[in-house]
């Protein structure tokens, strides 16, 4: 059993690396172009450069991939020559990098003129000094450069040549702004998928793990509810379909679920709304939340997404309980039980139903790749603010690391769950145990 | 089924007609099959006939200045009638107006085509890329098969929303990021059925036969292997073809699907959506209805074959 864990979780890492991979070929390395689906097709050629130097967008796949899965501080420090740390700044929300001097204080640099660097002190307060630094801080480089590496007002590592005119963009709210005494290299400072920190949004310029949290939250608890409200419904029901094969009942189940599955998830939760919300008038057709508590407020808001979500994974699970039902019930131990004597309920309850739910429970939790799928849509046709609704929202806007760490998300959830799936399998079904 | 090799023998070939009817036979004998048959041809006629344009080669190319002549679909997709703006059903407008005051009905019924078109395109190429693979994997087994198989099962791992949402994000929407969409999804998965199937038809008699004529093995993987497996590959693929208008719907609500005015239903859905509780849920209906029905015939035509290729077995 041991064996068969560690082998299921090797291959489990396996998995997890190649689908990082294929997200970050496909986001980052195709020839989509991620300057100009952030910033607009009114860029120019320079503002499009200074963007793709700035986020380190023009350096080579395998030391971005490094990068965004565990992180680039590490090298950076080695390049400035002293620690780097990072602060969470309360206000606007957002992070920002320092470099900590060998007495401790924090600072950061810029230039206006690629002469004077300016050194920007952070006070314990919170408040910032600024001081002109002296022509020694140039080293010469490998190269016969005079060479200055710091930190950077927006957070990146940066190395600045002494003399160089180099302007770089910046896209504020008013305006792109031109600023002189740019840095001849960057080093984009972040922790790493694997450290906790995807990269922050292109789009709100946050933090893509500060709002992840909040969504993966709303994200378990209604995929939660609806799990709990299938499971037990479709195995009760595929299990009296099973029960009575080939009557009214069966006929009518079987060919519910038939339709129930066939069709899509936002066709669902469209005549759902029509019927509950438009012509009912009894229920909420699209969910509000206004502070953190609304959903607990207003339950009522849940009813119908999560009706939705059971209605897709109901017909899948009530199928496959229904054939192990009829094909427990045609063995010879049931058949043997029925010979001698025994009532039908101690039949089914003793001897069949343990049997029969293997096949079922076991879909059941590979489903979760399904209900995934469902969630997404879900959550879009009634404005959850989900993972789902999340991940739909980044990619219109095509914001990269959101869509990567989203996807991450769900594919860690979805690989763990097989696994967990594969595991109570086995258990359940010693014969398959040491193949 | 019939798995006779009648190659060497024409005089035992049977007519066009008797073998066309062998062909079909599985369809005419399930009841769901029929059933889901007819409601796929029901959309198949209407894309066809929608309007004259398919039927003048001459109007064909993008250039050409041809006007069509609008059939079953009664209006072009794009015109847009004065004032007619998200109304009701009534005679002149079969399922209403959508906000542009198009015709909704004119536009499912131009939407079929691309549905029609898009949704067996992708399914042909993720079946000869899976194909390809499972083949591969499964003719050739060990460290080749391992690793196409490793490669394999994490793609599946990833849910295919994802995939597609990914895709979509990263090359933007148009036809041929819909088709490698749905390629990439879709060709894990049938590379895992060949190759199953592979594993089990690389034992028989003929295939030792033909490695002992000294065949290549692509001789015997596409020629041998192949055609001895396609009755669960046209299965597979017509559940498959479900699963693209699926997910072409979904991508089109989504926002992500073809770019405005395209009719595609998905599209279609999405614009309607917003009309949705303000009291005009027709464009919304009509999109919905119509990928449900088409994925509906699909499915029940795949589960009816099924039955009857069971009961060969």
């Amino acid at each position: 059993m041991l064996n068969f864990i560690v082998k299921k979780a090797f291959s489990l890492l396996l998995t997890l690396f190649l689908a990082s991979l294929l997200v970050f070929f496909f986001l980052e390395i195709a020839p989509g172009n991620i300057a100009i689906n952030s910033l607009g097709n009114t860029i120019t050629e320079e503002q499009e450069a200074s963007f793709n130097a700035q986020n380190g967008l023009d350096q080579p796949a395998i030391t971005r991939y490094i990068r965004w899965l565990i992180g680039s501080d590490w090298t950076a420090q080695s390049a400035v020559g002293k620690p780097l740390t990072r602060l969470y700044n309360e206000k606007n929300r957002q992070y920002s990098w320092w470099v900590v001097d060998t007495n401790g204080t924090l600072y950061q640099n810029y230039t206006q003129d690629g002469e004077t660097m300016i050194r920007v002190e952070r006070q314990p307060d919170g408040s910032e000094i600024e001081t002109e630094m002296g022509p020694e801080i140039w080293k010469t480089d490998a190269e016969g450069f005079p060479t200055f590496w710091g930190v950077t007002r927006e957070g990146q590592a940066a190395m600045w040549v002494k003399g160089e005119k180099l302007e770089s963009w910046v896209l504020t709210k008013a305006a792109w702004k031109n600023s002189a005494g740019a840095p001849r290299k960057y080093i984009p400072l972040q922790m790493g998928l694997l450290r906790g920190d995807p990269g922050v949004s292109f789009f709100t310029g946050r933090p893509v793990m500060e709002t992840l949290v909040t969504r993966i939250k709303n994200t378990l608890l209604l995929g939660g509810i609806a799990f709990l409200v299938v499971m037990p419904l479709a195995l009760a029901l595929g299990m009296l379909a099973g029960l009575n094969e080939g009557t009214w009942i069966d006929r009518f189940l079987s060919s519910t679920s038939l339709l129930a599955t066939g069709t899509p998830e936002f066709v669902s939760g469209i005549l759902l709304i029509l019927i509950f919300t438009l012509w009912l008038d009894v229920l909420p057709g699209a969910v509000v939340i206004t502070n953190d508590n609304s959903l607990f407020e207003k339950p009522s808001m849940l009813v119908l997404p999560i009706l939705t979500l059971t209605l897709i994974e109901l017909g899948y699970v009530l199928r496959i309980t229904r054939t192990s039902m009829v094909e427990v019930m045609r063995t010879n131990y049931i058949r043997t039980a029925q010979l001698k004597g025994l009532p039908r309920w101690q039949i089914v309850l003793k001897h069949a139903f343990k049997n029969a739910m293997m096949a079922p429970i076991t879909i059941i939790i590979q489903h979760i790749n399904w209900l995934i799928g469902g969630i997404v849509v879900v959550e879009s046709v009634f404005g959850y603010p989900g993972l789902g609704s999340y991940v739909r929202e980044a990619a219109l806007f095509k914001d990269v690391f959101a869509v990567e760490a989203a996807a991450m998300v769900f594919i860690i959830i979805s690989v763990f769950t097989q696994l967990f799936a594969d595991i109570i399998y086995t258990y359940l079904n010693p014969r398959i145990r040491y193949q | 089924m019939a798995a006779i090799n009648l190659k060497d023998n024409n005089a035992l070939r049977p007519s066009a007609f008797a073998r066309f009817r062998e062909a079909i036979s599985p369809l005419t004998q399930s009841k769901t099959a029929m059933l889901g048959f007819i409601m796929v041809m029901f959309w198949v006629i209407i894309g066809l006939f929608a309007d004259d344009i398919l039927f003048r080669p001459a109007c064909w190319s993008e250039d050409s200045e041809c006007k069509a002549t609008p059939w079953l679909a009664r209006y072009e997709a794009q015109q847009s009638f004065r004032g007619q703006i998200l109304k009701d059903p009534t005679a002149e407008h079969w399922l209403g107006t959508d906000r542009q005051g198009r015709d909704i009905w004119a536009r499912v019924a131009h939407g079929t085509r691309i549905v029609l078109a898009l949704a067996p395109i992708s399914v042909i190429v993720a079946l000869l890329v899976g194909g390809s693979l499972g083949l591969i994997a499964g003719y050739f087994g060990k460290w080749v098969d391992e690793i196409i198989m490793r490669i394999l099962d994490a793609m599946i791992g990833i849910p295919s929303i994802l995939m597609y949402l990914v895709i979509l994000a990263a090359l933007g929407p148009s036809y041929l990021t819909i088709v490698l969409a749905v390629t990439v999804t879709g060709a894990p998965g049938i590379a895992k059925l060949v190759r199953s199937l592979t594993l089990d038809i690389k034992t028989r008699d003929y295939i030792a036969a033909a490695q002992t004529r000294g065949e290549s093995p692509w001789y015997i993987m596409f020629v041998e292997i192949l055609p001895n497996a396609r009755g669960p590959i046209m299965i597979d693929a017509m559940l498959r073809m479900g699963y693209a208008v699926f997910a072409m719907g979904t991508l089109g609500f989504l926002g992500l699907g073809l770019p405005p005015p395209s009719p595609d239903w998905g599209s279609i859905v999405n614009a309607g959506r917003t009309h949705l509780l303000g009291g005009h849920p027709w464009g919304a209906l009509a999109g919905s209805l119509s990928t449900a029905t088409l994925v509906l015939g699909l499915n029940l035509m795949a589960d009816g074959l099924q039955e009857q290729l069971n009961k060969y077995r």
